[in-house]
C-alpha cells in the first residue's frame, strides 16, 4: 500500500463513523478477509462503491464492482461458499436492467397461518405470509443471499461510537403506491408501532435483541431516521433490513393493519414495493399487479400469482406440469426428481435454518454434561446430512454460530467418535431411556429416527413421540410450570442473518418474560460465563471483539452441549428454465422485482 | 352387509338338528370354501408375521446402512425387496409392520362390535322413542367428519396405540349397531322371542341369551368387513400425523411417509407395504365372502 | 307416504338440533389456548392472554351455545378469528367446491358401481365376480394419497392431459378437467363398497319371491332385471351413497390437500388446527346439516322404492 492508497482510504474514513472506520482499520490490518470485510462493511452503513474503493486501496487485486447494487433492487447475491465443503451456486442474478417482456410469473406459495391469514405485517408469523409481505412493501435495509446489506428506502446509515445510535438517510426518490414521498415520520410510525407491546407484534423479540424500545425512534429531518438504543448493538441495521419481516414501511396515515390485504387492493393502505395487490383469497392464493408509482428499476413481468398449496407432492407435481413456474422454498425430500433435471433451475444458498435438539441441563438423564457431550460424538453429521438433504446441508457443530456468519469465528469439528461416546456414557453411570420429542413436520421424522439409531449405539433408547402441540406442552416450561416440558426435543429455528436472537432467547439463561433472554430456552441452559460472553458478543461494535466472544461462546455450547445442533439447511428454490432473475433469500423473501420470463 | 333385506335368510335357523351338529356341519362346509381357505391362509401367514416376524424377515427392520440405500428390488445384495432411503430392509420392514395392524384393528374392531351389538341390540329390541333417540344420536354422529372425530381424540388424548382403537372403535360402533338393529328387528316378531317374552324372561336375557346367537351370522359378516374399513382408516390417518411415531414399520406409516418416492420412481418402499395392505385386506374379505356364503345357502 | 315424510322430516331436525348440541360441545372442548393457536409458539403469553379475552371465549357455556344457535339459524356463524370475516364469506365458497366434487364423484361411480355389481351378482362365484370384487377392494384400501400421486403422474405429469390439481374455475370444461383426477381417486376408493352393496342387493332380488314369480310368469329376462332386480338392488346402493355424502363433503381432506382443491375438508381441517371456532362450528354444522337432508331424501327414495320400507316403520 503507497501512501496514495493511505490518502484514499483516509478520504473514506473521513466521511464514515466510528463503527464503520473500525471495520475499514480491520481490513487494512488484514485481519478480515475480502468477502468478511464486503458483508460486514455493509452492515456498518459503508457504501459498496466506499468498500471498493477500500479494496481497491489496498491492493487487492480482485475487482469489486461485481457486487454493485443499485437502490432498491436485490441485485448483491453473489457466489458463496458454504461450509462443511459442499458446492453451491448462488442465486442467478441479472445486473442489467431487464427488458420489458412481459409474463405473468406464477409462484407456488403456502397459506399463510392463522396469525398472518389477513397479511397484517405486524402479526405475520410465518414463511407462507412473509413472503407476500415483500411482494408489496419494501425495509430500511435489504438482506441478500449472501447476508450482505444493500440499500432500500435507507439509502445509507451510520452509528455512532458505541453503536448505541444510529442513522438512517432515506432515499429522496422513494415514494409510496399513492405517489407521496416515503418520508422518516412514516418510519418512526411504523417502528414505534411494531415496538409497542400493545399491538402483539411478532418483531418485538427482534427489537428487544435489537435494543430498541418505544420511543427510540425519532425523525430528525424528512428523510434522517435516528434510532437510540438501551445499548450498544453492532449488528442493528440487520434490525430493520428484510430479515425483520414485520418492519415493512408503511405511511405515518395508516392506524389500522388488521385488514392489511383487503385494504391494500381497496387502495387504502399504500406501499412502496414493486407490487399490489389486485386479488387476496387467504386460503387459495394471490393475484398481483404492478404498483403504478413503484420508484425502483421498472418490472419486466407484467403480472404475479402466488398459489397456495398445502403438500409438497402436490407442488412438484404442479411445477413438473406445467401450472406453475417457480418454487421459492422446496425441501429435499420429495422433490428429488426435480434437482439433475435439465429442464429447471436449482439454486441454492446457504442459511441459517436449523434444528435444535435440546438437551435438559437442569435435571433428569441429560443432567450429567458427559451423556450430552457423548450424544454430540454419537452424531455423524455428514451422514446426516447425506441421508436427509441429498447433502444440500451444511454441517453445524452444536454453535449457532455458523461458519456462514463472518462474526462466527473459528467453529472447531466435534468428531464422530462413537468409541469415546460409549466410554463417556459408561463413565456417567450407562445407558437409560428416555423418550424423544419434537415437531412432527419438515424433516424431524427423518432426524429423529436416525438420532434414534444413533443413540442407541451408545446404550441409550429413545422412544420417538412427535407431536402437533409439541410447541404448548414439551418445549419450553420455564415460565409456565404446567408445562411439562421434555428432557429432550427437536425444535425448528428458521434463518436470522445475525445469530444474536438464537443465543439471547434459546440459550442465555431466563431472567422474565418481558426482558426476552432465555424465553426459548427449552434445555433449561445457565451459565454464567456463558450469558457474558453473550453479552460481550452482542455489545462489541468491532468483528474481532465478535469473533473472540463467538468462539468462547461455541466454546462453551461444544463443552456443555445444551443442544445438538447438527447442520444448517440450504435453502433451495426451483424455477422452469423460462424464468431467471428472482431471488431467493435464507429468510424466506423471493423478489420477483428483477424476474423475467423469457 | 348393512341391509336388513340381505340378512333375513338367517331368521329361518334349520330346527331339527342339535346345535352341535349344525356347527360342525358348517365348519365342515367352511372348508370346502376356496374362498374362506385361500383368505384364512393369507390372514394366517400375516398373523405369523405379527407373532414370530424375527422368523421370516431377513434383516433387522430399523437397521439403518447408509451405504446401501435405494437397493432395487428383486434379490439384489441380499435385499428382497430393495432398501429403502435410510438403507432399510424393505422387505423385513412389511413383515414386521404387519404387527401394529393386527393388534390394532381387531381391538378396535372388537370394541366396535361390542358397542354395536349392545345399541343395536337396545334399538331393535324396544324400538319406539329410546330406538327414536339413539338413531338420531346415531346419525348426528355419524354425520360428522372423520377428521374432526380423529383431530379431538388426537389433541385430547396422546397419540398412542390405546387412542386409535378407542377411536375407531367409536366411529364403528354406531354403524355396526344399525345393522345389527336390522337384524334384531327382523328376528323380533318371530315365534321364539314371543314365547320367551311369554315365559316372563327379563329383556336382557331375551336380548343377549335368546336373539344374539341368532344374529350371529350378520355379526361376523360385520364384523370381518369392518376389519378391513380399520386398516384403511388407519393408514388415512397417519396422514394427520396421527398413529405410529417414526420408525415404526407399520403399513400406514410406512405408506405416508414413502409416497414422495412415487414421484422420482423410488416406488418400492411404497408399494410393497401398500400390496401388504390389500392382500391382508382382501383376504379378510375372502373369508368374510366364505362365511357369508354359507348364510345365504 | 305423506305421513312417512312428515315424520322422518320431524326427526331430521330432532338430529340438526343434537347436531348443533355436539358441534358446540366438541369445539369448546377443544383444548389448547385459542389465542396461542392464533399468534403462534412464539408469541409470548400476555399478547396470547390479551387476545383470548379480547375474543371472549371464556363466557358461560350455555349462554355462549344458545346465542350461537339462535344466530345460526338466522345463518349468521360469526366471524371467523382467523381472516376477521364472516364465517359465511368462506363457507359457501368451500361447500360449493365440494359439492362439484361430489357430484362430478357420483357421475363417474354411481353407474360404475351399478354395473359392477350387477355384472358381479350375475356372474356370482365365477371369475368375472371375483375379479370385480377383489379389485374393487384392492383399490378401496389403498389409500388416496398413493392412488392419486399415481394419477397425477400418469395424467398430468407423463402425459399431461389433464391438470394436476387446482381450483374449479373457469368454464365449465375448465373446471370438469380440475374435477377428473380428483373423482377418480374417489371413485377408486368408492366403487369396491358400492359394487358390493349393489352386488348384494342384486343376489337378494334375484333369488326373492317376486323374481322368481316374475320369470314364472314368462317375462322376458330383460323385463324381469329392470323392473323387479333393479329397482330392489337400488335401496342399498341409496343408503350407501346418502352415507358416503357426509365423507365427500367433509372429509375428503387427503384428495383436496393432493390436489390443492379447496372444499369443505381443507377448510374444516385448518379451522380445527388454527383453533378458529366460529369458523370450525359453522362448517361442520352446514355439512352435518346437508348430510342430514341427504339422508332423508335417500329414506324418503327408499320408501318410494320398497314400499315394505314405510309400513314396516309404521308399526
Amino acid at each position: 500500500m503507497n501512501s496514495k492508497d493511505h490518502a484514499r482510504i483516509d478520504g473514506i474514513r473521513r466521511t464514515q463513523g466510528d463503527v464503520a472506520n473500525h471495520v475499514i482499520d480491520e481490513f487494512v490490518a488484514g485481519r478480515l478477509s475480502r468477502r468478511a470485510f464486503i458483508r460486514r462493511g455493509t452492515v456498518v452503513g459503508l457504501s459498496l462503491p466506499a468498500i471498493g474503493a477500500v479494496i481497491a486501496a489496498c491492493g487487492d487485486d480482485q475487482e469489486s464492482s461485481s457486487t454493485t447494487a443499485a437502490p432498491g433492487t436485490t441485485g448483491a447475491a453473489t457466489e458463496t461458499t458454504a461450509a462443511g465443503g459442499t458446492d453451491t451456486t448462488a442465486a442467478p442474478v441479472d445486473t442489467s436492467a431487464p427488458a420489458p417482456t412481459g409474463g405473468t410469473l406464477r409462484v407456488a406459495g403456502v397459506a399463510p397461518s392463522a396469525a398472518s391469514a389477513t397479511l397484517d405485517p405486524v402479526l405475520i408469523n410465518d414463511g407462507g405470509g412473509l413472503i407476500l409481505l415483500s411482494q408489496t412493501g419494501q425495509f430500511l435495509t435489504l438482506s441478500n443471499p449472501d447476508l450482505t446489506l444493500s440499500p432500500a428506502l435507507a439509502k445509507e446509515w451510520s452509528a455512532n461510537a458505541d453503536a448505541t445510535e444510529w442513522t438512517f438517510k432515506l432515499d429522496p426518490a422513494a415514494k409510496f403506491s399513492d405517489g407521496s414521498p416515503v418520508t422518516a415520520a412514516d418510519v418512526v410510525a411504523t417502528i414505534e408501532r411494531l415496538v409497542d407491546p400493545a399491538n402483539n407484534s411478532n418483531s418485538l423479540s427482534a427489537f428487544s435483541t435489537g435494543k430498541l424500545s418505544p420511543g427510540g425512534t425519532k425523525a430528525a429531518d424528512d428523510t434522517t431516521v435516528v434510532f437510540t438504543l438501551n445499548g450498544p448493538f453492532a449488528n442493528f441495521p440487520y434490525i430493520v433490513s428484510s430479515d425483520n419481516y414485520n418492519s415493512v414501511i408503511l405511511p405515518a396515515s395508516v392506524k389500522d393493519t388488521t385488514n392489511f390485504a383487503a385494504d391494500v387492493a381497496a387502495g387504502k393502505i399504500a406501499t412502496s414495493g414493486p407490487w399490489t395487490i389486485k386479488s387476496f383469497d387467504a386460503t387459495s392464493g394471490i393475484v398481483y399487479v404492478p404498483n403504478p408509482n413503484y420508484w425502483g428499476k421498472p418490472l419486466s413481468l407484467s403480472g404475479l400469482e402466488f398459489t397456495f398449496f398445502g403438500d409438497q407432492a402436490a407442488t412438484v407435481a404442479a411445477l413438473q406440469s406445467g401450472e406453475i413456474d417457480a418454487i421459492p422454498q422446496v425441501s429435499y425430500a420429495g422433490a428429488e426428481s426435480l434437482f439433475d433435471n435439465p429442464d429447471y433451475t436449482v439454486s441454492e444458498i446457504p442459511s441459517a435454518n436449523h434444528r435444535q435438539i435440546h438437551m435438559r441441563c437442569s435435571e433428569g438423564p441429560f443432567a450429567d454434561k458427559r451423556i450430552r457431550q457423548a450424544m454430540a460424538l454419537a452424531t455423524d453429521r455428514k451422514a446426516i446430512i447425506e441421508a436427509i438433504f441429498g447433502g444440500r446441508a451444511a454441517a453445524a457443530y452444536d454453535s449457532p454460530l455458523f461458519s456462514m456468519y463472518p462474526s462466527a469465528g473459528n467453529v472447531p469439528e466435534t468428531p464422530y467418535d462413537v468409541e469415546k461416546a460409549k466410554q463417556l456414557v459408561a463413565d456417567a453411570g450407562g445407558g437409560f431411556d428416555v423418550t424423544l420429542y419434537g415437531i412432527n413436520y419438515y424433516e424431524a421424522p427423518d432426524l429423529a429416527v436416525i438420532l434414534q439409531n444413533a443413540a442407541k449405539e451408545i446404550g441409550i433408547n429413545l422412544t420417538i413421540e412427535l407431536r402437533d402441540d409439541y410447541y404448548d406442552k414439551n418445549w419450553v416450561r420455564t415460565y409456565d410450570p404446567s408445562v411439562p416440558g421434555a428432557d429432550i426435543g427437536i425444535t425448528d429455528y428458521g434463518h436470522r442473518g445475525v445469530p444474536d436472537v438464537y443465543l439471547n432467547a434459546a440459550l442465555k439463561s431466563f431472567t422474565s418474560v418481558e426482558d426476552g433472554a432465555g424465553v426459548w430456552n427449552a434445555a433449561e441452559f445457565a451459565n454464567a460465563d456463558f450469558d457474558a460472553a453473550v453479552d460481550e458478543y452482542s455489545s462489541t461494535p468491532d468483528l474481532q471483539g465478535q469473533k473472540a466472544a463467538g468462539e468462547k461462546i461455541t466454546g462453551i455450547l461444544q463443552d456443555e452441549v445444551p443442544m445438538l445442533i447438527p447442520f444448517a439447511i440450504n435453502f433451495i428454490s426451483i424455477t422452469t428454465n423460462k424464468v431467471s432473475g428472482a431471488v431467493a433469500t435464507g429468510m424466506g423473501h423471493y423478489f420477483t422485482d428483477s424476474a423475467v420470463i423469457s | 352387509m348393512t341391509m336388513p333385506a340381505e340378512l333375513e335368510p338367517t331368521a329361518g335357523a334349520p330346527t331339527g338338528y342339535t346345535a352341535k351338529a349344525v356347527r360342525k356341519e358348517l365348519r365342515r362346509q367352511l372348508f370346502r370354501s376356496k374362498t374362506f381357505i385361500v383368505g384364512s391362509l393369507i390372514v394366517l401367514f400375516w398373523v405369523v408375521c405379527s407373532i414370530i416376524p424375527s422368523a421370516i424377515a431377513t434383516h433387522d427392520p430399523s437397521k439403518q446402512d447408509p451405504l446401501s440405500k435405494w437397493i432395487h428390488p428383486f434379490f439384489q445384495e441380499g435385499h428382497w425387496l430393495g432398501t429403502d432411503r435410510f438403507g432399510r430392509d424393505v422387505f423385513s420392514r412389511a413383515i414386521y409392520g404387519a404387527r401394529e395392524i393386527m393388534i390394532v384393528a381387531p381391538a378396535a374392531v372388537i370394541l366396535g362390535t361390542i358397542i354395536g351389538i349392545v345399541l343395536g341390540l337396545l334399538m331393535g329390541y324396544f324400538r319406539g322413542p329410546l330406538d327414536d333417540a339413539l338413531s338420531r344420536l346415531i346419525e348426528a354422529l355419524m354425520s360428522l367428519p372423520l377428521i374432526l372425530v380423529a383431530l379431538l381424540a388426537l389433541t385430547a388424548l396422546s397419540s398412542g396405540r390405546g387412542t386409535i382403537i378407542l377411536l375407531i372403535g367409536i366411529l364403528f360402533g354406531p354403524i355396526i349397531a344399525r345393522t345389527i338393529r336390522a337384524a334384531v328387528l327382523a328376528e323380533r316378531n318371530l315365534d321364539y322371542v314371543r314365547a320367551a317374552e311369554l315365559r316372563g324372561e327379563r329383556s336382557t336375557y331375551i336380548m343377549f341369551v335368546e336373539i344374539l346367537p341368532n344374529v350371529m351370522g350378520p355379526i361376523v359378516v360385520e364384523f370381518t368387513v369392518r376389519l378391513g374399513y380399520a386398516v384403511f382408516t388407519m393408514a388415512g390417518l397417519a396422514f394427520i400425523g396421527f398413529g405410529t411415531q417414526p420408525g415404526s414399520p407399520d403399513w400406514g406409516r410406512t405408506i405416508f411417509e414413502e409416497r414422495a418416492g412415487l414421484l422420482s420412481n423410488a416406488w418400492w418402499p411404497c408399494v410393497v407395504p401398500a400390496l401388504a395392505l390389500a392382500s391382508l385386506v382382501v383376504a379378510i374379505n375372502l373369508i368374510a365372502d366364505g362365511i357369508q356364503g354359507l348364510i345365504d345357502r | 307416504m305423506a305421513r312417512f315424510v312428515l315424520r322422518r322430516l320431524g326427526l331430521a331436525l330432532i338430529t340438526l338440533f343434537l347436531l348443533s348440541v355436539v358441534v358446540f360441545t366438541i369445539a369448546a372442548v377443544l383444548p389448547g389456548s385459542v389465542g396461542r393457536a392464533i399468534l403462534g409458539p412464539f408469541a409470548d403469553q400476555q399478547s396470547v392472554d390479551n387476545l383470548n379475552r379480547e375474543l371472549g371465549v371464556d363466557g358461560p357455556l350455555v349462554g355462549r351455545y344458545i346465542r350461537w344457535f339462535t344466530d345460526a339459524l338466522q345463518g349468521d356463524f360469526g366471524n371467523s378469528y382467523k381472516f376477521k370475516a364472516p364465517v359465511m364469506d368462506f363457507v359457501p365458497t368451500a361447500l360449493w367446491s365440494s359439492l362439484k366434487l361430489a357430484a362430478m364423484t357420483f357421475i363417474i361411480v354411481v353407474p360404475l358401481g351399478i354395473v359392477g355389481g350387477t355384472i358381479a351378482a350375475l356372474r356370482k362365484g365365477k371369475a368375472v365376480d371375483r375379479f370385480i370384487t377383489v379389485a374393487g377392494l384392492s383399490l378401496a384400501v389403498t389409500p388416496e394419497f398413493v392412488i392419486g400421486i399415481v394419477l397425477i403422474i400418469v395424467f398430468a405429469v407423463k402425459l399431461g392431459w389433464l391438470p394436476s390439481g387446482g381450483s374449479a374455475k373457469g368454464s365449465i370444461w375448465d373446471q370438469v378437467q380440475v374435477l377428473i383426477l380428483p373423482a377418480v381417486t374417489l371413485t377408486a376408493i368408492l366403487f369396491g363398497y358400492l359394487s358390493r352393496m349393489t352386488r348384494a342387493g342384486t343376489i337378494e332380488a334375484l333369488s326373492a319371491d317376486y323374481t322368481r314369480t316374475a320369470i314364472l310368469k314368462g317375462l322376458p329376462r330383460r323385463t324381469v332385471l329392470r323392473r323387479h332386480v333393479l329397482r330392489n338392488s337400488l335401496v342399498p346402493t341409496i343408503a350407501v351413497l346418502a352415507v358416503q355424502v357426509s365423507y365427500l363433503l367433509g372429509g375428503l381432506l387427503v384428495t383436496e390437500t393432493l390436489f390443492n382443491y379447496r372444499g369443505l375438508g381443507l377448510l374444516i381441517f385448518d379451522a380445527a388446527g388454527d383453533r378458529d371456532i366460529p369458523m370450525l362450528m359453522g362448517s361442520v354444522f352446514i355439512v352435518g346439516a346437508i348430510a342430514m337432508l341427504l339422508n332423508f331424501i335417500a329414506d324418503v327414495l327408499i320408501a318410494w322404492l320398497n314400499p315394505r320400507v314405510r309400513l314396516g316403520n309404521r308399526q
